[in-house]
């Protein structure tokens, strides 16, 4: 027991020596030293620094700076008669007046007097589709009839909706040759993930390249799984520590499977990679409305062992964040990208198949949501 | 027993991390948050004309329905050359093999048939090909032979909601100033179109200086300002007959600006009198009149929630001309634009979610839309001068005047989607400002 003191004793005796004497014995830092550069100055130069600085030359001796080019801005701010667009550079004096009259040809009809109540049917609709080429600024505007108008024609008749019968089966063809669906027609367009508005455009540089960044390096992709699976494989160490807590637990996670329950080792985190990258590829999020954009759907699909998914099994299991209505687009987006890109299979290892063989799919558009 | 300890964290600890491993039992689940933006191929091989009067119905309604398609920039239509089949009924099974091949992930067929009195009956289907799916049922339109670009559109609008999820916007028309001559003896008539440009008519003549006009929420009436009388005033039309009648006649005073609120019985307009201008409210049944704002600084452009419970309008009040929100019954104005520059003509969205508004910073016009507090502020448009956002009836795009600059500039109608994506120019000769959206027609 009294060992215990003395040493504390002892201990303490040491701290407090050493908090006293310790500072005695240690040399301050030294500053760092500060340069700078200097230059002689005359005595004569000294005094006119000091001199009280000369007033601004006048100010319409200087060039003032240009102003932004907007020779013909509509929106002359202070007057509250210009407020609502004004026509077409008014006149100070006044503004309330319209510009001058057209000639008397123009002028020759009177509006109010000339306007019929009866509806004149419209012309007939021009048949052609091809729409007129824009016209570019400098061209001229095209003439308009100087006539009394005439009365605006009523909406068309609305148009009656029926329902159709059902669509008769429509598979497919069996005759068709089934190697035609591999062959895409055209290049995808491009795709994108940003929005670049107009406004946030940058100046055109023409064709020269701003930077010549070195393409970045492709992501590591899962380990190929196309060698077979040996007779006895040796035990990863996680599947060791999971006999080893099954065996204390008296669980079954390693209990040999059947089969068609979900058994043996679980996907690793570069084949679950590899299909969330292989379904992403495919989902067009581009034609979604705002809600939809905004909507969470689960879906659930059945493999077949090649790694292909099976159409017919494809179902919505649920919601969040939206409407049903957007939930179906959502779904229908979803299901068209797991039946594009499955066609060919995914990349799914086949010796792993009871762990993939029913996908549920979270699709959340969250981050391509365009609000 | 520091020995059992150390077993029980053990066993513990890798009890907890093979727990992800165990929850795989079951479905394998991944999460897919990445996806690509791009326009959605769609096919639309003409529609098969059940009768031959009908053959060239049927060929232009089909290209109608892909311009509308692929003018919303949401969708690419493939075109025929890349076709590897022809629909030749409308009855008969599709090949979806045939589409897939192309890429067509979305079919429409359709078929045009054409009675002895000149109405035509247009039905269609839409297919998800990689579904080999119909995208629900197909539907029949009628009318008459002359309202063919409206039932094209009709089932534009249709395969636009099926697939976005969103109503169409096709079928609706524009009103707009039609502008003539140069920018110092402009004339300016009021002039109506389909939403594409299509079929122009004149509502006025030259001999008055128009503005500003705008649908009620009907779609049978505008409002609009004319300097018919020398001084703006603001006057109500009816679409069909084209009459129109003065609204608020007082002497000394100059109306502008005006705008239906959505039940189209009230309009809000700027008064201005004595150099001071406020908004007012006129009932149209009763003609009673009544001031929201009473400031001695500017307040104009004033617009409607979709509700009807608040107006969003502009004012100088803070020295600049700012975006302010505030109730219809009146109350304290709440400014919601904070960032540089100048804000004006807003104009509230269909959906009531977003406030599209013209922004003047540095020289250049932008159009721009922001949340109704003011936040997420996101400029879509930058140019010389642009101005004047309408909303479509979906609040998916906007419409507004671009005016190029110089002494030939003229201005002309563009779009653009809220994303900023697909500026496109409306296709209308010579030049038009001013757009106003209707309402989808019924």
């Amino acid at each position: 027991m009294r060992t215990g003191i003395y040493i504390s004793g002892a201990a303490h005796l040491l701290l407090i020596a050493w908090v006293m004497l310790a500072g005695l014995f240690s040399v301050p830092r030294p500053a760092p030293m500060q340069v700078s550069d200097v230059s002689l100055v005359s005595a004569e130069d000294f005094a006119a620094l000091n001199q009280p600085a000369a007033a601004p030359a006048p100010v319409d001796a200087v060039a003032p700076p240009e102003s932004p080019a907007l020779p013909s801005s509509p929106r002359p701010v202070p007057a509250p008669e210009d407020r609502p667009r004004t026509p077409a550079p008014p006149e100070p004096q006044a503004p309330a007046r319209p510009d001058d009259a057209p000639d008397a040809s123009g002028a020759q009809p009177v509006p109010g007097t000339q306007v019929t109540d009866t509806v004149t049917a419209p012309p007939a609709p021009e048949v052609s589709d091809a729409p007129p080429a824009p016209v570019p600024d400098s061209a001229p505007p095209r003439p308009a009839a100087r006539v009394a108008p005439t009365a605006a024609p009523r909406p068309p008749e609305d148009v009656a909706i029926a329902d159709l019968p059902p669509q008769p089966a429509t598979r497919p063809d069996p005759a068709a040759p089934a190697e035609a669906e591999e062959i895409p027609a055209a290049a995808p367009p491009e795709a994108t993930t940003e929005i670049v508005t107009e406004a946030e455009e940058r100046p055109d540089t023409g064709r020269a390249l701003a930077s010549s960044p070195r393409p970045r390096a492709r992501p590591a992709r899962p380990a190929p799984t196309d060698t077979p699976p040996a007779a006895d494989p040796a035990p990863a160490p996680e599947d060791q520590i999971a006999d080893a807590v099954a065996q204390a637990v008296g669980g079954e996670a390693s209990a040999p499977g059947s089969g068609l329950a979900a058994s043996g080792p679980p996907l690793n985190a570069g084949e679950r990679e590899g299909l969330r990258v292989a379904v992403s590829r495919c989902w067009n999020v581009g034609s979604l409305s705002s809600e939809a954009l905004a909507t969470t759907v689960v879906v659930g699909v059945e493999m077949e062992q090649d790694g292909t998914p099976r159409p017919d099994t494809i179902r919505l299991l649920s919601w969040s964040g939206g409407s049903e209505d957007a939930a179906r687009r959502v779904y229908d987006s979803a299901r068209r990208a797991i039946i594009r890109c499955g066609s060919a299979g995914f990349p799914l290892p086949p010796e792993k198949y009871a762990r993939w063989r029913d996908i549920e799919m979270t699709f959340d558009p969250e981050k391509m949501r365009t609000r | 027993m520091i020995a059992r300890i150390l077993t029980l964290f053990l066993v513990l600890a890798l009890g907890a991390g093979l727990a992800p491993a165990q929850a795989q039992d079951g479905p394998l689940r991944i999460v897919i948050d990445e996806g690509v933006i791009e326009p959605l191929p769609v096919a639309v091989p003409d529609f098969v004309a059940e009768d031959a009067r009908a053959a060239d119905y049927a060929r232009n309604i089909a290209r109608v329905v892909a311009a509308d398609l692929a003018g919303t920039g949401l969708f690419r239509e493939i075109p025929e050359e890349a076709h590897l089949t022809t629909v030749t009924s409308f009855a008969s099974p599709v090949q979806f093999s045939d589409w897939k091949a192309i890429n067509a992930q979305a079919l429409i067929t359709g078929a045009v048939g054409l009675d002895g009195s000149g109405r035509l009956t247009v039905k269609f289907r839409l297919f998800d090909v990689f579904a080999e799916a119909p995208l629900g049922d197909g539907l029949q339109f009628g009318g008459p032979a002359t309202s063919w670009r409206r039932v094209a559109h009709k089932v534009a609008d249709q395969v636009y909601s099926r697939i976005t999820g969103e109503s169409g916007y096709f079928d609706s028309r524009v009103v707009f100033v039609a502008e003539r001559g140069p920018k110092n003896a402009r004339q300016k008539r009021l002039a109506i179109m389909d939403y594409d440009g299509a079929n122009v008519q004149f509502l006025t003549d030259a001999s008055a200086l128009v503005l500003a006009p705008r649908f009620s929420p009907t779609g049978d009436r505008v409002l609009f300002t004319s300097y018919e009388s020398g001084f703006p005033r603001i006057y109500l039309m009816d679409v069909a007959s084209t009459r129109r009648r003065a609204l608020d006649e007082q002497s000394g005073t100059m109306t502008f600006a005006p705008r239906f609120a959505p039940d189209g019985q009230r309009v809000v307009f700027s008064l201005s009198q004595g150099g001071n201008t406020d908004i007012y409210m006129l009932d149209l049944r009763s003609g009673q009149r009544m001031r929201l704002t009473s400031a001695p600084s500017i307040e104009t452009a004033p617009s409607f929630a979709p509700d009807g419970q608040q107006i969003v309008f502009e004012s100088d009040r803070s020295g600049s001309q700012q975006l302010y929100v505030m109730p219809v019954t009146g109350g304290e104005p709440r400014r919601i634009s904070f960032g540089q520059g100048r804000y004006g003509t807003p104009v509230w969205s269909p959906r009531g979610d977003l406030i599209a508004f013209t922004k003047q910073n540095k020289g250049r016009f932008h159009i721009g839309v922001m949340r109704t507090d003011g936040s997420e502020e996101r400029l879509l448009t930058a140019s010389f001068l642009d101005e004047g956002p309408t909303w479509a009836p979906n609040g998916r795009v906007i419409m507004f005047t671009r005016e190029t600059s110089g002494a030939q500039g003229a201005p002309s109608l563009y779009t653009v989607d809220i994303t900023g994506r697909n500026l496109r120019q409306v296709s209308l000769q010579g030049a038009a400002s001013d757009p106003a959206w209707s309402p989808l027609l019924p």
